[in-house]
């Protein structure tokens, strides 16, 4: 078996990564490198678009704030009179949201000072559903000789995403922890600039996928911290 | 970064006093300044996109920044005095603070810092030269600082963290990674089957779960249909007994209309048979006897029109006597004079069949008198009773006094004399008078 896995590389492995083999041995070969290891890292999230948990201080995960606005129009249309229309605002509030679904577009292997750095994964660039919220709503209040129609306008707007890549969150593995769950989600925390906790979190639904990533997260661990064990 | 408004000239730095939680911002005179001129901290308020800003000046007053949609914040004094400004980073890249007054102060990054950011984190130089100042950011107008032109010099670059470049690992580094994974594949593994027999396991709990509760439904449908029975049982018990006593109640009902209609044509029979006999013809024996008894009543009223006129004549002469005559008080208890002989007639035969007034005072009602007299005819007469009072005669009449029927009129102050007349109900005669 170990003869099978020699003269691989990360780039083969990342080329032959859908292959249901047991591709993941192959990461043992003499040539691997963390400069292969991200850029496998890299390349698996472009197919697979791994989580991303931005962990505040407060401990409220992917976290942005926003602002509650709207505006009321109220026309009063009767038989006997003029229509009658009134403007009217919503008080604005203060809002705030966890998102659920933000995932990492661009990995790289740059540190926080945009160097270069084969110890460091930077999340470039994230993404996540649509999370501003807009809502239209029409109420016709009826009296004996007239009618009232409120048109309410509601609108929660929220900080852009760019509140995670600005600057860029960046991973570093030399501090890393790599986990597997049951599920063979495979997730590494580490401490960036502004969050004390970030997650990326692969989560393949392949075994072989799963193992080849751990592999290399591991790999990287154990390359950036000589301390770290497997 | 440094203040290009010629008239201040302040550095601004920053650092983290805790990083993620408090970032320290000083105001040195100059560049060198080893001592900043005032310093604040700025944390996260407790509201979302808010600021807190404490400064070391103005017995430190506290400012509350609020973040706004075009990344400027807002600050506002706690307390009376606002002291409002607002900072923002500008199309050029500088920190702009724009103060209430006015006053804008405009500090651009340090000539020799990438970014400010990057400044900000690196310590501030020492200067040894100092220059006393105000607060910059609450301050309502700019301090003047000398005009002497300062040429901002570069800030120093803190020394970059340098790049670890990984180490080589062995392979026998390798092959612990890999077992490792393997070993975590494994446990992963393992985890998910341990996690599935839970899953199955709890499935299996709730198939039961659901199997006593089914069992406890079918247990309680069955106590509820046993109930029911019993119940339909009951029901249909009471309506038995109901229906047979609607039966029983029927059956008597048509007896009594059977009865009824048997008594119905009974008499009906009677009257039919009554009927009959009363239009079958006489025999001529009957006939003739009938014709007899016209005659004979004939002559019988003739002969009462002759008395009656006779009577007539005879009671003139007697209201003629009366009226010459005193009053007589002593006839209460006697009888009264008789007007009723020699009737031939069919009221004759009445005035006969009835018996002679009997006299009574009235026990409970003082004064009052009353005269009873008693059909004995076969039929139903007419009577007329008149009692002599105080103030004349006093009259009453009863036409349907049946046989054997007795008849009383009585009257307050009777005086004695009675009155009596008689006749055949059906009598087209008026009743004599005692006048």
């Amino acid at each position: 078996m170990r003869n099978s896995w020699k003269g691989m590389r990360w780039v083969m492995v990342t080329a032959v990564s859908t292959m249901a083999v047991a591709l993941p041995g192959l990461a043992a070969q003499s040539k691997d490198t963390a400069a292969g290891a991200q850029d496998f890292l890299a390349r698996t999230n472009a197919k697979v678009a791994a989580k991303v948990y931005f962990v505040d201080a407060q401990d409220r995960t992917n976290y942005v704030t926003g602002k509650y606005f709207g505006d009321i129009k109220t026309s009063k249309i009767s038989n006997i009179a003029k229509t009658k229309e009134e403007y009217g605002t919503i008080p604005e509030e203060m809002i705030g949201k966890q998102l659920s679904e933000v995932r990492a577009v661009t990995l790289e292997a740059i540190d926080a000072e945009g160097r270069q750095n084969e110890c460091a994964t930077r999340i470039t660039e994230v993404t996540a559903p649509v999370y501003d919220v807009d809502k239209s709503d029409t109420q016709q209040v009826n009296a004996t000789f007239s009618f009232k129609l409120i048109e309410t306008n509601q609108h929660w707007k929220y900080e852009p995403l760019t509140k995670f890549t600005t600057p860029a969150q960046v991973i570093d593995w030399t501090s890393a922890q790599v986990s597997r769950s049951p599920d063979s989600a495979i997730t590494v925390v580490s401490r960036s600039q502004s969050f004390p906790k970030i997650f990326l979190q692969f989560a393949p639904g392949d075994l072989d996928l799963a193992d080849r990533i751990e592999y290399a997260m591991k790999f990287l661990v154990m390359s950036c911290n000589p301390s770290a064990g497997t | 970064m440094n203040d290009v408004n010629p008239e201040s000239r302040f550095w601004m730095r920053w650092r983290w006093e805790t990083p993620g939680e408090a970032l320290v911002v000083e105001w040195y005179r100059g560049q060198k300044s080893d001592k900043p001129q005032a310093t604040a901290v700025l944390r996260l308020g407790s509201e979302p996109r808010t600021f807190l800003m404490k400064g070391n000046f103005m017995m430190g007053k506290e400012w509350v920044g609020s973040l706004n949609d075009d990344g400027s914040v807002s600050y506002v004094g706690k307390g009376l005095l606002k002291m409002r400004f607002t900072v923002r980073i500008n199309e050029q890249g500088n920190y702009v603070e724009t103060y209430n007054s006015g006053y804008v102060a405009t500090y651009a990054p340090a000539t020799n810092s990438a970014t400010p950011v990057v400044v900000a984190q690196a310590p501030p130089q020492a200067s040894p030269t100092p220059a006393t100042t105000t607060a910059p950011a609450p301050v309502p107008t700019p301090v003047v600082a000398p005009p002497t032109p300062v040429v901002a010099k570069q800030q120093p670059v803190p020394p970059a963290k340098p790049i670890k470049a990984p180490r080589r690992l062995t392979e026998e580094d390798k092959q612990r990674i890999w077992q490792g994974v393997q070993q975590s594949r494994a446990r992963s593994l393992e985890q998910a089957r341990q996690n599935e027999l839970a899953r199955q396991e709890a499935e299996r709990q709730a198939a039961i779960q659901q199997q006593i509760w089914a069992a406890e439904r079918a247990r309680q449908e069955a106590e509820e249909a046993a109930a029911d029975a019993e119940f339909e049982a009951e029901r249909q018990q009471k309506a038995a007994a109901w229906n047979a006593m609607a039966r029983a109640n029927e059956q008597a009902l048509n007896d009594s209309l059977q009865r009824l209609r048997d008594t119905t044509a009974s008499v009906q029979a009677q009257q039919a048979q009554a009927q009959t006999y009363q239009n079958t013809p006489a025999d001529p024996i009957g006939a003739a006897e009938r014709r007899r008894q016209v005659e004979l009543i004939n002559q019988a009223n003739r002969r009462q029109d002759d008395i009656a006129a006779g009577y007539a004549a005879k009671n003139q002469q007697y209201e003629q006597a009366r009226a010459t005559a005193p009053p007589s008080n002593n006839a209460s208890t006697s009888k009264p004079p008789s007007f009723d002989a020699g009737r031939a007639s069919t009221d004759t035969d009445a005035n006969r069949c009835v018996t002679s007034p009997e006299v009574r005072v009235n026990d409970t009602t003082q004064g009052n008198t009353a005269a009873y007299v008693t059909n004995g005819c076969g039929q139903t007469v007419s009577m007329k009773i008149c009692l002599m009072t105080d103030s004349g005669w006093k009259c009453g009449v009863n036409g349907g006094v049946h046989s054997q029927q007795s008849w009383s009129f009585s009257a307050f102050h009777a005086t004695g004399p009675v009155f009596v007349d008689a006749k055949v109900a059906d009598s087209n005669r008026a009743h004599a008078s005692p006048n």
